[in-house]
């Protein structure tokens, strides 16, 4: 393998992984909504100069020079301060964001519609929500 | 500006791909386990397959820079990776006893 080739060979894997976690997501966005029990309003970009590092998965059309459209998943990890917050992919890039940051932005404030209110939440209090206290604690005293 | 080396021409050799990785100049298109298919360049519609020849000359060595500085993120990042993945998974569970159940575990 080419250096380029044993680079895609190693990464793609766990890559793909994260957009496997997407699509599912997608595909039960319904039942994410009713779990979360709000709508979060925050539908795009949440930034954070708390934040170093994002995970952000997203459809998109790429080979628009042609037809058919083909729509790919696709996944970025990059040095941003900020992450897409979107409930229809289950909150992924929330989550990833949140541990690969070490928990940087934990008592950072989310904003979230639950008709006719609009609330603050501390983002931890959403993270704990979707993955339970105790995988909570366990990636707390296991993240480095 | 070339790529480095004759070796480290970008060809592709993958019959599709499962999906893709996204760099800040190009969505490299690739398989579940990194064959790659195709590189489309995010400003115009420049890709690899059109003209593998060209597109390496022009983009060569660009592509290969971001794909380096992605690895050295993944390395950087790879045990709080696999750590999101394992919350996913948790996650997904919890997802799925509520849609069985209608019930939150805590």
């Amino acid at each position: 393998l080419s250096k380029y080739e044993g680079i895609l060979d190693k990464i793609a894997p766990t890559l793909y992984k994260f957009s496997q976690y997407a699509k599912y997501f997608r595909s039960n966005h319904i039942s994410v909504n009713n779990f979360l029990n709000f709508y979060a309003d925050i539908s795009g970009y949440y930034s954070s100069n708390k934040i170093s590092y994002a995970l952000i998965e997203k459809n998109k059309v790429i080979n628009y020079d042609g037809l058919p459209y083909i729509v790919y998943l696709t996944i970025s990890l990059s040095e941003l301060n900020g992450f897409v917050f979107d409930q229809n992919y289950g909150l992924n890039g929330f989550i990833t964001t949140m541990v690969i940051n070490n928990f940087s932005f934990e008592d950072k404030k989310l904003i979230i519609r639950r008709a006719p209110l609009y609330l603050s939440i501390p983002a931890k209090d959403l993270f704990v929500r979707v993955v339970g206290q105790d995988m909570y604690e366990t990636l707390r005293a296991n993240t480095r | 500006m070339l790529v480095g080396s004759p070796n480290e021409k970008v060809v592709p050799k993958a019959d599709g791909a499962d999906f893709a990785i996204e760099l800040p100049s190009f969505y490299v298109l690739v398989t579940i386990h990194g064959s790659l298919y195709d590189i489309y360049n995010k400003n115009g519609n420049d890709h690899l397959r059109a003209n593998i020849d060209m597109w390496n000359k022009t983009y060569g060595s660009k592509f290969l820079r971001e794909l380096n500085e992605l690895d050295q993120l993944y390395d950087k990042l790879y045990d709080r990776l696999q750590l999101s993945l394992i919350a996913l998974d948790t996650w997904k569970i919890r997802l799925e006893y509520f849609k069985e159940t209608g019930k939150i575990l805590p």
